[in-house]
């Protein structure tokens, strides 16, 4: 299957079985944890970043995120 | 006109926002840096968009605001977008800012490829003809703006070059010829001096302290044996004994600014933010008591040693530029500045601020990355597209980039089309203001929702879904989601 949203779309929408809509009480797509809506609340997350020269310290931030009290991240082998 | 006295402030990030709206005792003045605020957009003719419900909370606020701009710098040899300044002339307009800045910096060159952002400030040419360029630049803004306007001493890591003017000296003509206000970054002259540049005191000596209408204070790190203008935390001890020393010297200083990344504000939280900006206002009340130094300080333009190297400014930004974003250059500048460890600190500085905007505008998509295949598959995949594709200004456009990067490397990581799909589609509700559609080959919540708590999802249910994504009306880059499946 191609990465592009819209082959992956047509392709779905030509197989065969009935579209039932769905609700679910998630109101924000970045609204699933609470590291994440902080970040998304704080930062312009689409525009220019804000001024500064130092070491952007976000990926490093994500690898603690994910790591367990082990310093493990949390792949499937290290659970 | 004179200019208004402010006080103190800080730079302007959401999560301030209590402490702004309670205290407006403690914050006398709010710095907003207009560019945070905007999207870029596919119009060529309006290519910058405001947020406009962020402008609204804004405006709300009691404090009097300045407008710092940190996307179109300049100090170089190319004039900012004439496109941007209609929307930051309707900022400065909308905010009721007294003047406005920027800095003295670069953030664009021109290579074989054509015209690329280097992804951060860069140092201009500290020669007469550097000076020459920065003033041409600053005044092609200055003019378009209806209020006064000042450029911000920037940062250098990269050593002092025999020959080139000092810092000072270089700042100083520039203020000169473009007639302008200095905002005195103090923390950006300490982090020089402590990297081997010229001390403070001495740049200092050789400014116009008249013109300084503003100062800058800020915390940092370390890094290699580098200090770092990371705006980091608290201002540190020495720093702050600097300004007790130099503000007195300061005759027309209108406000002193506290600048910290929303990164590392959590961090400090909002009562070490009131700690700060109290002990600030401690500082403020010594401003201009003695402002003997300003008078007897000005050496004459014409002591400065410098002379031009055999390079122009526009050549000495594509080389710093080149160097700095791993690309090839023909320019002299470039082989000159080969030995210069300075250069391997942007390069690294770069590379982080680069993942960082990944990580901020694709999180989902890089745990799933980082869970599937650990730190060598981000470093491999942020090496790679680091390498094919320039540094964008908007994170939109470096997110959509990234993603066009997956698209076309196809690394093996299930569940990407799905996460990946879904990121961009947001991005794109927000910037297009209308609803896009996801389709999912398995349950969205089943996916997405162990991704958030930062685990790799477990047998996710199979099914048609297609998720619709919409903008939400007020609020700051928010969407909702809706779900129509089959299953």
């Amino acid at each position: 299957m191609a990465l592009n949203d819209r082959s992956l779309f047509e392709s779905l929408a030509s197989s065969a079985g009935p579209v039932v809509r769905v609700s679910i009480p998630t109101s924000v797509s970045h609204n699933f944890d609470a590291m994440q809506r902080v970040t998304k609340q704080v930062l312009g997350q689409l525009g220019c970043e804000a001024c500064h020269s130092g070491f952007d310290i976000r990926y490093d931030v994500l690898r603690e995120f994910i790591a367990d009290e082990k310093g493990n991240l949390r792949t499937p082998s290290a659970r | 006109m004179p200019l208004p006295v402010l006080g103190v402030g800080i730079i302007y990030t959401p999560a301030l926002q209590p402490l702004l709206e309670a205290e407006t005792d403690l914050v006398s003045v709010v710095e907003v840096e207009p560019e945070t605020l905007w999207t870029f957009t596919a119009d060529p003719a309006e290519p910058y968009q405001p947020d406009r419900s962020a402008l609204d909370r804004l405006c709300a606020l009691p404090q009097p605001k300045l407008v710092h701009g940190v996307g179109f710098p300049v100090g170089g040899s190319r004039p900012p977008d004439p496109l941007h300044l209609p929307l930051l002339v309707d900022m400065i307009d909308l905010l009721g800012a007294p003047w406005a800045s920027e800095h003295l910096a670069f953030n664009r060159a021109a290579g074989p490829g054509g015209s690329f952002a280097t992804g951060f400030l860069l140092p201009p040419l500290q020669s007469p003809a550097g000076v020459a360029a920065a003033a041409a630049s600053i005044r092609s803004v200055a003019a378009h703006l209806p209020v006064p306007f000042a450029v911000e001493t920037g940062v250098n890591y990269l050593q002092p070059r025999a020959g080139e003017m000092s810092d000072g000296a270089f700042v100083a003509a520039v203020a000169e010829a473009a007639d302008c206000g200095i905002v005195l970054d103090l923390h950006n002259l300490w982090a020089n001096e402590r990297n081997g540049r010229q001390r403070v005191e001495d740049v200092l000596a050789e400014l116009p302290l008249e013109r300084v209408w503003e100062v800058h204070v800020a915390g940092g790190s370390e890094f290699r044996g580098y200090w770092l203008d990371a705006h980091s935390g608290e201002v540190p001890g020495p720093l702050l004994d600097l300004a007790q020393r130099i503000l007195p010297e300061l005759p027309e200083l209108r406000a002193v600014v506290f600048e910290i990344t929303a990164t590392f504000l959590t961090r400090l939280g909002l009562d070490g933010v009131r700690r700060q900006l109290g002990t600030l206002r401690e500082v403020w009340e010594q401003r201009g008591r003695s402002p003997r130094l300003a008078s007897r300080r000005r050496p004459a333009p014409a002591s400065t040693p410098s002379e031009e190297p055999d390079f122009t400014p526009g050549e000495w930004e594509d080389g710093l530029a080149a160097r700095v974003v791993g690309r090839p250059s023909s320019s002299a500048a470039y082989d000159r500045l080969a030995d210069d460890p300075g250069v391997d600190v942007l390069r690294q500085l770069v590379w982080n601020f680069r993942s960082g905007v990944l990580v901020e505008t694709l999180g989902l998509t890089c745990r799933l990355l980082l869970l599937h295949g650990g730190d060598p598959l981000v470093r491999d995949l942020f090496d790679g597209f680091f390498f094919s594709s320039p540094p964008q200004l908007f994170a939109s456009v470096e997110a959509e980039a990234f993603g066009a990067y997956l698209e076309r490397r196809r690394p093996e990581v299930p569940f990407l089309e799905e996460v990946l799909g879904f990121e961009r589609a947001a991005i794109r509700a927000v910037l297009e203001g209308r609803p896009q559609l996801v389709p999912f080959r398995f349950d969205p919540a089943s996916l997405l929702e162990p991704l958030a708590r930062g685990r790799l999802p477990e047998s996710p249910t199979p099914g048609r879904f297609e998720v619709e994504v919409t903008p939400e009306a007020g609020a700051n880059h928010a969407v909702t989601t809706g779900l129509i499946s089959s299953s």
